[in-house]
């Protein structure tokens, strides 16, 4: 089964609040780089999962998810 | 002072500017020199044309390693411009531009094939200009993207 990466980077970001400016200089990326993970254009790496992760103070599992490429379901229904 | 936004976006305005330039005044260069032995009449035109394009390109050049300077002297806009998503596109220009002279290498192999005459110099002037051009179009493309 073909899966991709889904992601909850936008909702957890806005739980805190944060731009997407505030966040790249957070995790140490460019803007552009926050904007295609959160727009799934752009897998990016573990040490930049785990910086984002920490930079939320969430897990990465919480930001992260393996999405069915048919449905691209949040398992958390958010 | 600046926000690290403001200077991102300011640095690939540059960077942006300086590659496309260098490109386009390399591929000059390598046009009017294989120009030159095609039109004996013009060649003193062509030489001059050919100087400028040198002259830019040598420019661009500099002004890329002033930009690496600019890096250097700032960790955090030297992180945001040179993140992950900037090197696979430039993993990705690279590995286009190299796609690149391999085809126009075999275009090449297939005129001389039919038996048209093909000079070296011209056959390896075109093969680098088209993969230096579509290593750098490439890189500004994939880092938009």
């Amino acid at each position: 089964v073909e899966t991709s990466l889904g992601n909850r980077l936008r909702v957890e970001r806005a739980k805190r609040n944060l731009t997407q400016e505030a966040l790249a200089e957070l995790v140490g990326v460019s803007r552009k780089t926050i904007n295609t993970i959160e727009t799934g254009r752009f897998v990016p790496s573990t040490l930049v999962a785990l910086r984002m992760a920490r930079a939320l103070e969430v897990s990465v599992e919480d930001l992260f998810f393996l999405a069915d490429d048919a449905s691209g379901a949040d398992p958390s229904g958010t | 002072m600046t926000t690290l936004s403001e200077r991102s976006q300011a640095f690939e305005r540059r960077r942006t500017h300086a590659l496309v330039t260098g490109a386009a005044a390399f591929a000059g260069w390598q046009i009017t020199e294989c120009l030159r032995p095609l039109a004996p009449d013009a060649r003193l035109p062509l030489a001059l044309l050919s100087l400028v394009a040198i002259a830019v390109w040598v420019a661009s050049l500099v002004r890329t390693l002033q930009l690496t300077r600019t890096l250097k002297g700032d960790p955090a806009l030297s992180s945001a411009m040179q993140d992950e998503r900037v090197r696979y596109a430039r993993l990705r220009a690279l590995a286009l531009g190299f796609w690149v002279v391999l085809l126009a290498q075999a275009v090449i192999l297939g005129v001389v094939g039919l038996g048209i005459v093909v000079p070296t110099m011209l056959a390896a002037r075109l093969s680098l200009a088209l993969g230096v051009v579509a290593a750098a179009v490439g890189f500004v493309a994939y880092e938009r993207a």
